[in-house]
């Protein structure tokens, strides 16, 4: 039985797709049971696991305001100061089910390792899957050598940069041998896109969650609101949902009224790219960002920071562009840009022909491959450890009876 | 009794250490003050020292609540009932902040004579402002910064507005903080009503230490990730040519994150990175180095760096806060951008300027002794 946690507090992110995509391959060794804090049900994704016949289980508090309350009260007295319910209601679900294996797909890079203490504490193997690394968001000293302890305690961690796996083990001063790269799916179809004309306007497109410490939307509204590029026929616009959406919409409307608008979510990313030259990621922290991913794939070049995976899926002046992630970076990168957007048509082919050679076709496949691997390695590992406590007890009998 | 509330969850900032020395000048003049943090502090040596003085110490979370309280105050918020029958009650955002109506019982049950209010940023002591403008004990606004990211929400424009308004003083770090916090909060400044963190030690230009074909620098502050980035700073010295450069760097300071850095020294094997322990002294700490390091990626009040230049020492450091009203680019220091690439390019421009570090400074400690006044801080005390 394998056990998946999805660590995000968010009822979907691009970081579920992996796992979610892999459940068709990962339910041919048994039953699979997916749990996270709060099971949204009412997203429609949700709805199908549930169809499905997958285990949904939700570690929230099940007990409703009274079990809460006492809790809380315990706390006040100055008891269970560390007290999780989720937490608590986990360890139960690993001493009720006992699974084989559990995937404990984070967030960041360590927003799970919680799990991952439990489960190393009860020996349940686990892999963890770290979807993104937050340079400047680190474990406090009070926390590390435990989680120090879950990380090299997992079977395998699955990273998807070279970037984060090096950050991780920099944050944590350790090496990782056990780490492996993993791809996460691209959910658009790969062919390029008819390219729109540049004439006189030039659109970009931000595809990215309304969150400045993340992505940086601050950055770029600070750098477009420079005159050199409110006087360039230059458009961004937004594209996703977020904390940040009203701040960032104030933000625009002070610094770059004219250049700037927020569109909101989208559905259909093929139809909305027809209408796009070039997508802009001015992030501060990034995983492998997949509206990079479906961009390229659609035949768009990518103006981007260098942080996370980025530099090594765009090849700066190759498929796109690459700039540090602070203010002047972004205007240096997007001013190099401007300089070469006769060129970005191919950029955007090229950009094609590297995500057909960097990301294989169906990385979720390859990724149970890897789970499936571990668990027959797990199986085979326990059987020889007691077939060598069998022949150890045989032996043991034998002697004692030679003696006697 | 006076009351001072820190709004700034990170001790050791600049709002912190401003909440310390007015509650130690309050003692100082015989006054009753109690010190309130937002949330729950570990005891550290001022505290302590001032608690011996007769400091009362509260913080806003709910452990020093009976759990009967606790129920209470939970069956209320769950049933809709009003906490403290006031307007901002009714409001969405007030009705289940623990801190704000832990701060309300607090009021109710010392009734201070006046409440001063230290906020990193202009908007952050407002809700509790609210509180006190409500129950009508009069109150003073302490303001660091104003983050420009941090827009003010419409629903809670009203509020923060009635907040100000009903402010007995208020002062800010620097005039261009005062304008920015009027064109923020939409209401009209009046006269310039400036204050300056009082310095750990007193100003003085002390001489730069010999450079024997090396340079020292120094970081120090809240060894804070997050905001400071001193990670940074060590990512830069394990670069080939850092490594290869006569070039040593000390951190001293208090942090989170402080044997984290120290691992990843380890990690990296740098033999020029030395961690100075609290107990080093600031004043010992600037004498034996040549100029200041900082790569903070958010900032308010520059207190570090004022330091370092009321001492005579050059600032490298990120352009964040206030830091460009006392530094000024390739005259008195020099500022980056909080990225590694661009820390690399501001350590090279200073690198290549290296024989220009002692006029910078000097130049620095006069804009300094031109800018501080020491009698600020009197005055506000006086006002108060």
């Amino acid at each position: 039985m394998v056990c998946i946690v999805s660590c995000i507090e968010e009822d979907w992110g691009g970081s579920e797709e992996l796992w979610a995509r892999a459940l068709p391959y990962l339910g041919q060794q048994g039953p699979i049971s997916i749990v996270k804090e709060h099971i949204p049900l009412a997203h429609p994704l949700w709805q199908a696991f549930a169809h499905s016949g997958i285990d949904l289980v939700e570690l929230e508090d099940k007990y409703g305001t009274f079990y809460h309350l006492f809790w809380q009260a315990r706390q006040a007295c100055g008891f269970a100061q560390d007290f999780q319910v989720h937490l608590w209601n986990f360890k139960k679900l690993l001493k009720r089910k006992k699974p084989n294996m559990v995937v404990i797909s984070q967030g960041i890079n360590f927003d799970g390792l919680a799990y991952a203490e439990a489960c190393l504490k009860r020996r349940i193997p686990y892999i963890l899957v770290c979807q993104k690394v937050v340079d400047f968001h680190w474990p406090k000293d009070v926390e590390r050598k435990t989680m120090q302890k879950s990380l090299l305690g997992a079977r395998k961690i699955f990273f998807v940069s070279e970037h984060n796996r090096r950050m991780t083990e920099m944050q944590f001063a350790t090496v990782l041998p056990h780490a492996v790269m993993v791809h996460n799916p691209v959910k658009v179809g790969r062919r390029v896109l008819p390219y729109p004309a540049i004439d006189g306007e030039v659109r970009l497109l931000c595809l990215a969650r309304l969150f400045m410490l993340d992505k940086g939307q601050d950055m770029l509204l600070q750098v477009l609101s420079k005159e050199k590029w409110r006087r360039r026929g230059l458009r961004v616009d937004f594209v996703g949902q977020g904390a940040d959406e009203l701040p960032l919409k104030q933000m625009a409307a002070e610094y770059c009224p004219d250049q700037v608008a927020f569109l909101g979510s989208y559905n259909d990313i093929e139809a909305l790219w027809a209408n796009y030259h070039a997508l802009i990621l001015p992030s501060r922290s990034e995983g492998m960002p997949l509206s990079a991913q479906e961009a390229m794939a659609l035949g768009r070049p990518v103006l981007c920071t260098n942080v996370g995976g980025n530099a090594e899926l765009v090849q700066d002046g190759i498929q796109g562009f690459v700039g540090s992630a602070d203010i002047t970076g972004i205007d240096q990168m997007l001013e190099r840009a401007w300089a070469r957007k006769a060129d970005w048509e191919e950029m955007g082919r090229a950009a094609h022909q590297r995500i057909k050679d960097f990301v294989p076709p169906h990385p979720e496949k390859i990724f149970a491959q890897h789970v499936l691997q571990l668990m027959a390695d797990t199986r085979l590992t326990k059987v020889r450890g007691a077939v060598r406590r069998k022949d150890f007890s045989k032996s043991l009998n034998e002697s004692s009876a030679q003696e006697n | 009794m006076v009351f001072i509330l820190n709004t700034c969850y990170s001790p050791d900032d600049a709002c912190d250490v401003y909440a310390y020395q007015l509650a130690a000048s309050l003692i100082g003049h015989g006054q009753q003050v109690a010190l309130i943090h937002p949330g729950k502090v570990h005891k550290n040596k001022k505290q302590v020292a001032l608690q011996k003085k007769g400091l009362l110490f509260f913080h806003l979370g709910e452990q020093h609540y009976s759990p009967f309280f606790l129920f209470r105050q939970k069956l209320k918020g769950y049933l809709n009932w009003h906490v403290l029958d006031t307007e901002y009650d009714r409001h969405e955002i007030y009705r289940h902040n623990q801190r704000l109506w832990t701060l309300a019982h607090l009021l109710k049950a010392h009734r201070p004579a006046r409440v001063l209010i230290a906020q990193g940023c202009s908007l952050t002591g407002l809700d509790y402002a609210y509180i006190c403008r409500q129950l009508q004990i009069s109150y003073s606004l302490f303001c660091h910064q104003v983050n420009e990211q941090k827009m003010v929400l419409p629903q809670e424009r009203f509020f923060m507005q009635q907040a100000i308004d009903g402010a007995q003083q208020i002062y800010f770090a620097s005039t261009s903080v005062q304008h920015a916090a009027a064109s923020q909060l939409d209401y009209s400044a009046t006269e310039p009503a400036v204050f300056f963190t009082p310095l750990q030690s007193p100003s003085r230009s002390l001489p730069m230490p010999e450079t024997n074909g090396e340079l020292h620098l120094l970081c120090m502050g809240r060894m804070d990730i997050f905001d400071n980035r001193p990670d940074l700073l060590i990512h830069l010295m394990a670069l080939e040519k850092w490594r290869n450069r006569p070039l040593y760097l000390s951190f001293l300071g208090e942090g989170p994150n402080w044997e984290g850095l120290k691992e990843l020294c380890a990690f990296y094997r740098l033999d020029k990175v030395t961690f100075l322990p609290p107990s080093y002294g600031l004043l010992k700490a600037l004498e034996g180095h040549h100029a200041l390091v900082l790569a903070a990626r958010e900032g308010a009040y520059p207190m570090e760096a004022i330091e370092a230049i009321s001492k005579c020492r050059m600032v490298i450091a990120t352009d964040v806060g206030l830091i460009r009203e006392w530094v000024s680019d390739g005259i008195t220091g020099f500022l980056g951008e909080s990225s590694l690439e661009s820390l690399d390019a501001t350590w090279e421009r200073a690198w290549s300027q290296s024989e220009l570090w002692p006029t910078m400074a000097q130049k620095g400690y006069e804009h300094f002794r031109h800018k501080y006044k020491d009698s600020a801080f009197q005055q506000a005390m006086e006002a108060l």
